[in-house]
């Protein structure tokens, strides 16, 4: 699965939090301190959904998310990497280093 | 009719009826409330008493309606200045917040149900370079772009020109004082720095010492334009129920008033409180204050003309022939007390002759 | 008591004196005016409100009167205050009428934040109500004015409220037709109502078209949301209604409630709700009369499905 940086642990913002829905792959989110709502696609809405649950690294992430259709594993982990920065830069979540 | 008689008023100060009100008159309690832009507080206040069932359905759509935006604003004043914190932590400048951002961030009585516009934050004097540039960095801009206005607000004024983020749109007032410098009476900043207080559970957040955040607010509505009069006296009488639990501060409120040039300010704030809100004052503070700066009976009895009417709601109900003198009276008072003669007709000529352009929205 | 029980004088006599107290859905507005048009557009177009005492609580106090200055003689024109405030410059008299509807649409989305706004027109049939939101120009109005004279119930042809709950809170009033759709709608409903015609205005010739009786004495019902359809008016277009992704749905739904971003979390929550709860679509049309049946044909489909 994904490689190292097994210490840092990615958390969903902080209280009052993000909340989110979806219908099929399509999820919308919403950052409650800063009143913003984003339309996330299926990958991006997975990763917020499993982090609104409970705080994970990138390697528990990439198990919880990878399907099993030959996906190329360096290609995933790449796109994970850069959906997680995406995610952050909209401040729906935030890296902490343990 | 005397404000304290209006019904918005003695529904803030518990003294109204709930189960026997006319539609009628829910009907001009609503109007008043909501024209002085306190219907949001009265919903909260109502909910706190558990009263909130005695209101019929048709009148608790407005109070809800007024909370709705009351609740968002708030949102949006802890988003912004944990923006500004954010900024300005670089610096090392201790950043301590004014009014409503205060209240909010402190959790304050009068921070709930109030309505928020700007962000007020005030800075070391020699500080101010830092934080205008450090903000300008960092997507604020100028909104007063007439080089006499800069200059206005510069030399003058107690203030930088307002800054507006050009994304969010929002509005904050860098103040390196709480009153302008060339204004009569003269706070010493340097006092107010030296005492202000951190937020608990919010880092690098300070505000003004308990005496100091009512004296400010004091100062901002008996030397000011009365704008919000009605609704700055509710925010005094709720700062100064919330601070009498703390021990030593009704001792120290009339003293430290004295040492910041303040207390004639403050003594109206104690009489019309008393009168609007029935703050509990203990007696003897009022005989402190009275005992120091009374003004003349003549100015008194002036004053209490003018403020009677400027203190009202501003709504028909509650207006009377001298009401549009009254407040003209009291916005001519708040420009003379902010600069004296020389400068006050100067300032008016420049303003005749070169009348602000109309900033395109 | 509704309007149409007064004589028109009666209403005048109301207007310029102490005003009048009508109920349009789940509001009350008290308005006031000595300007004939308000008096003969409200008669006409407010036929069926109810007509209430004057010492009534009531949401909005609303003014139509002549400005003070030359301008009330010289092109005269006319201004609308709320309590006081006066939210627009002043049109041209003529204008009366519509400036009133306009006003009151600003009273709503102004001072009803305890609901979800959302510029939609709504319809409801068999239980089941539509949403159809749409940007101007594109198709609603005259959709809206086509359903509802052929038994569909108006719920709101400008401003869709939705409460708490997620049911839609009737506003039933005029509804207000553009420019060629006035024609469209006298062609399609002969017998239907429509007041004075008015030029030159911002939107172009518009006209208002009375609400059905039955909608407005239902005003006080709400209904419940069953489908969210964005309309698309394309001339000589079949009907073709087809599904729109839920997601899509929802932030263009977004885009078009005025207060979403003022509602925050509670506004989420409350259109998250609405789209969970509805079947969302697009929807093309160029003739009216298919327009309607493909409506129908959905109400139906609905009333027939099991459970």
């Amino acid at each position: 699965m994904c490689s190292p940086a097994r210490n840092a642990v990615w958390v969903i913002a902080p209280d009052p939090g993000v909340l989110l829905r979806h219908w099929g792959n399509s999820y919308v989110a919403y950052n409650v301190a800063s009143g913003d709502t984003h339309q996330l696609g299926a990958l991006a809405g997975s990763i917020v959904e499993h982090l609104r649950a409970r705080n994970m690294t990138r390697f528990e992430l990439s198990e919880m998310l990878d399907s099993d259709e030959a996906a190329n594993d360096a290609q995933f982990c790449e796109i994970l990497e850069s959906t997680l920065t995406d995610l952050a830069n909209l401040g729906l979540i935030t890296v902490r280093q343990v | 009719m005397h404000p304290a008689d209006s019904l918005i008023v003695r529904a803030l100060r518990a003294s109204l009826p709930l189960a026997t009100l006319r539609m009628s008159e829910w009907d001009l309690l609503i109007r008043q409330g909501r024209k002085a832009g306190l219907l949001a507080r009265l919903h909260w206040q109502w909910t706190q008493a558990d009263q909130i069932k005695q209101v019929p359905e048709q009148v608790l759509a407005h109070l809800l309606s007024a909370r709705v935006i009351a609740d968002k604003q708030a949102l949006a004043v802890r988003w912004e200045v944990a923006q500004i914190r954010t900024t300005l932590l670089p610096t090392g400048v201790p950043l301590t917040l004014l009014k409503g951002a205060a209240y909010c961030l402190s959790g304050l009585a009068a921070g709930r149900g109030r309505v928020f516009s700007d962000v007020d934050i005030l800075v070391p004097k020699t500080h101010i370079a830092l934080v205008e540039s450090t903000l300008k960095m960092r997507g604020w801009v100028a909104t007063q772009h007439d080089a006499y206005d800069q200059r206005y607000y510069r030399n003058w004024m107690h203030e930088i020109p307002p800054l507006v983020h050009l994304k969010r749109l929002s509005v904050i007032d860098v103040h390196h004082a709480i009153l302008p410098e060339t204004a009569r009476l003269k706070p010493d900043p340097a006092l107010l720095l030296a005492a202000v207080q951190a937020i608990p559970g919010e880092p690098a957040l300070f505000t003004l010492a308990p005496a100091d955040m009512v004296l400010h607010s004091a100062s901002h509505l008996f030397c000011g334009e009365f704008e919000h009069g009605l609704r700055d006296l509710s925010d005094i009488n709720l700062l100064l129920r919330e601070f009498s639990l703390t021990e030593g501060f009704w001792e120290g409120l009339v003293p430290r008033a004295q040492s910041l040039d303040l207390a004639r300010p403050l003594y109206y704030a104690l009489y019309w409180a008393v009168q609007l809100f029935a703050t509990p004052v203990p007696p003897w503070v009022l005989r402190e204050i009275d005992a120091c700066t009374r003004p003349r009976t003549p100015v008194k009895a002036l004053m209490n003309t003018l403020l009677q009417r400027a203190l009202a709601p501003d709504h028909a109900s509650c207006r009377d022939a001298l009401s549009a003198p009254a407040r003209g009276l009291l916005y001519a008072r708040a420009h003379w007390l902010r600069m004296p003669a020389y400068l006050l007709a100067y300032h008016l000529a420049h303003k005749a002759l070169f009348p602000p352009r109309v900033a395109a929205n | 008591m509704i309007v149409s029980d007064y004589s028109l004088a009666q209403i005048q006599r109301d207007l310029s004196g102490a005003g009048l107290y009508l109920r349009t859905g789940g509001f009350v507005s008290h308005v006031r005016s000595d300007i004939a048009l308000v008096a003969e557009g409200i008669y006409q177009l407010y036929a069926d409100a109810p007509v209430l005492d004057v010492n009534h609580f009531a949401d909005f106090h609303i003014t139509l009167k002549r400005p003070g200055n030359h301008r009330r003689w010289f092109k005269p024109q006319v201004l609308f205050s709320f309590d006081g405030f006066v939210p627009f410059k002043p049109l041209p008299l003529a204008q009366a009428f519509a400036l009133l509807e306009w006003g009151l649409n600003w009273c709503i989305s102004t001072h009803a934040q305890q609901f979800l706004i959302i510029h939609a027109a709504a319809v409801e049939k068999h239980g089941f109500a539509a949403i159809l939101p749409a940007p101007p120009g594109s198709g609603k109005s005259t959709l809206t004015a086509g359903l509802v004279n052929r038994g569909w119930r108006l719920l709101s042809d400008e401003l869709t409220l939705i409460t708490r709950t997620g049911l839609i809170q009737p506003v039933a009033r005029p509804v207000s037709l553009k420019n060629r759709s006035i024609e469209v709608i006298r062609d399609f409903a002969p017998d239907v109502f429509i007041g004075r015609v008015v030029a030159d205005t911002v939107k172009g010739t518009v006209a208002h078209m009375r609400a059905p009786a039955d909608s407005v004495a239902r005003a006080t019902q709400p209904a419940r949301p069953a489908w969210v359809v964005f309309p698309k008016f394309l001339a000589d277009a079949p009907a073709i209604l087809e599904p729109m992704e839920r997601g899509h749905a929802f932030i263009e739904l977004a885009e078009n409630a005025f207060n979403y971003s003022l509602q925050g979390a509670e506004g989420f929550l409350r259109l998250g709700d609405l789209i969970d709860t509805t079947s969302t679509h697009r929807f093309s049309y160029g003739n009216l009369e298919e327009a309607v049946t493909a409506f129908d044909q959905l109400a139906q489909a609905k009333l027939n499905a099991p459970g």
